[in-house]
């Protein structure tokens, strides 16, 4: 507090500057308008390349930008992230605890599932689970190697979108599971210890101690797991599965305006990576409380109180 | 002062009434895989005292402390606390561990004063100290917070209320860690070295509010090389040493007349 009024104490312009040493020359930086120039010129020529090139064709852009066929495939691309996000969470979330708990089976099977999950190449997953019906017709729930209950035709459980969403699932829980198991290890163990010590069951320790600090932690590395997600989702053009990439590629083949029709992919993937980084700051700046940044940013603002 | 008592590691436990010992050590063990950290240590405190623990580092003082709150599992021995046995239930003539929920509800009768601090990072100073009451035992969140103010201003961080543990020095952490111990009413409080990750200036504030608590009647177990404060504020004082209790009393006679050598020398080093 008595820094702060010292530091007003001494208004900016006046010269009773304590150190007596002479000001301080402003510093101007030449090399930053040349940067600035050759940006300048690039941008000239790309926007002369895009406007003047009638092979372009951007009116076809425009046309298509809002086609109901478009935005249909833009609404599976959303869906098949969110759903492929959702499940390998909470996968993830699932081998995460068993690959902290104290059981040597559990983490066996953890580090297992793992393993398969960020081995197997996404493409051979979702033709494995398309295909999946050509080697087991029927899906039966029951007592194992006893009597079934209910049980289902393969091909009507996993249609396309099944199979898209169990192999988007089951290729993020991997990466999923590695991002929370990181977020989780890098808790101090001494607020860990502090709160055991209160009394706190385990599970109180880890819903009141461990998750917040480790879910801020997680943060940039699972909206990096979901821009993945967005774009990886293209691979189910391969089973004919209409999301955007599909629904532009099928418009295209008919009109042979591939770059207008790529250009209009590219602005939905782009806007969609957009609002999820504003999500994403939205999301830190109200989990970071406590963290240096944050404390340092608090202080600040009472500091300016105490001096108003 | 009364004589130490000798207490032998027993299940049927039958010390009552008002000379109960409020923490009673009986041939405590504990190994880190082949390491015999603590080999057989016998401590009693009497309610409303205070026992300092002296020794070199590496002689298992933290060990020890934190078997009392169960951080670790003895290997060997028995800890009562104000009467009940430490971790087990005693049922026909054994004894069973108790669940990590049992374990959980017994630790509420002590509190741990940390070396580092380990104050909740992503909580304010007022939040750490309301945080046992409110999610361990129960307390309604104005109560709560209202004993929170109070101790903070007991223990001179009133106006810190507000302030995130990042934004604190290290002897208002360790002042707001004081405050969130006492937040429980615990019938033990315990300390591990409480100064010795604090600057040297820092180091009177935290010990003049320890002094503060023992006057008031707190039974404290002190883990500490500040050997003025032990002489000035503690009942009893423990030298412990390759894991055993080498000699134990009255801190004058321990500190300015030992009888065993390693004491001895332990004192020419740190005085
Ligand atoms: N979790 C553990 N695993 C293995 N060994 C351990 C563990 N904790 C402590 N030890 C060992 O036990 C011994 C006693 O440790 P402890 O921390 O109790 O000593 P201390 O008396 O508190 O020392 P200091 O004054 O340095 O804090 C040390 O040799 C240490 O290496
Ligand atoms: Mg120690």
């Amino acid at each position: 507090m008595s820094a702060a009024a010292s530091r007003t104490g001494t208004p900016a312009g006046t010269d009773s500057r304590p150190s007596g040493l002479e000001p301080m020359a402003p510093r101007v930086r030449w090399q930053e308008f040349l940067y600035l120039a050759i940006v300048l010129v690039l941008l000239a020529m790309l926007a002369n390349f895009v406007l003047t090139n009638e092979r372009l064709n951007l009116p076809v852009f425009w046309e298509y930008l809002f086609h109901p066929l478009v935005l249909d495939g833009l609404r599976i691309t959303v869906i098949l992230t969110v759903a492929g996000m959702v499940g390998g969470t909470v996968l993830g979330l699932a081998l995460t605890a068993m690959r902290l708990s104290s059981s040597p089976t559990l983490r066996a099977v953890s580090f297992t599932a793992i393993y398969v999950s960020r081995t197997i190449p996404l493409l051979v997953q979702l033709l494995f689970w398309f295909f999946l019906a050509s080697v087991l017709p029927r899906i039966s729930f029951g007592i194992p190697f006893g009597p079934e209950f209910v049980s289902f035709e393969t091909n009507e459980v996993i249609n396309q979108l099944g199979a898209a969403i169990i192999a988007l699932s089951l290729f993020v829980a991997g990466y999923m599971a590695e991002i929370m198991r990181s977020g989780v290890m890098s808790v101090d163990r001494g607020q860990v210890e502090a709160a055991t010590a209160m009394g706190m069951t385990p599970l109180s320790v880890f819903r009141r101690v461990v998750f917040p600090q480790a879910a801020r932690i997680s943060i940039p590395p699972t909206m990096n797991q979901v821009i993945s997600v967005l774009k990886y989702s293209s691979v189910v053009i391969l089973i004919g599965l209409a999301d955007l990439m599909y629904s532009v590629q099928a418009i295209y083949s008919r009109n042979f305006q591939q770059i207008p029709l790529l250009l209009v992919a590219t602005f939905w993937y782009g806007l969609v990576v957009v609002v999820l980084t504003v999500v994403q700051s939205q999301l830190e700046k109200r989990l970071s409380t406590g963290l240096p940044k944050a404390a340092r940013q608090r202080m600040k603002e009472l500091e300016e109180k105490t001096d108003a | 002062m009364p004589e130490t008592p000798v207490a032998t590691a027993t299940d049927q436990h039958t010390a009552h009434g008002p000379d109960r010992p409020m923490v009673e050590i009986a041939g405590l063990c504990k190994t880190f895989g082949e390491h015999r950290v603590l080999r057989g240590i016998d401590l009693t405190v009497a309610p409303g005292q205070v026992a300092c623990i002296l020794g070199p580092s590496g002689s298992g003082k933290s060990t020890l402390l934190r078997c009392v709150n169960q951080l670790e599992t003895a290997t060997d021995g028995a800890i009562h606390i104000d009467g009940e046995l430490v971790g087990y239930r005693v049922q026909g003539g054994r004894r069973h561990p108790l669940s990590p929920r049992q374990i959980a509800r017994q630790r509420r009768s002590t509190a741990m004063v940390f070396q580092r601090f380990n104050l909740l990072a992503h909580q304010s100073a007022l939040a750490n100290v309301m945080e046992a009451p409110v999610h361990v035992h129960g307390v309604p969140r104005d109560r709560a917070r209202e004993e929170g103010l109070a101790l903070l201003d007991r223990v001179g961080l009133g106006p810190y209320a507000d302030h995130y543990p990042a934004q604190l020095s290290g002897g208002q952490q360790q002042r707001v860690a004081i405050a969130r111990a006492l937040a429980v009413r615990p019938r033990v409080l315990l300390f591990d070295e409480p100064t010795s990750a604090l600057d040297p200036e820092l180091v009177d504030e935290v010990l003049a509010v320890m002094t503060d608590l023992a006057r008031e009647g707190l039974t404290m177990l002190v883990v500490t090389h500040e050997i003025a404060f032990a002489r000035d504020v503690a009942d009893t004082v423990f030298f412990m040493d390759g894991g055993v209790v080498v000699e134990s009393g009255d801190p004058a006679q321990v500190l300015n007349a030992p009888s065993h050598e390693r004491t001895r020398a332990f004192l020419r080093r740190v005085l």
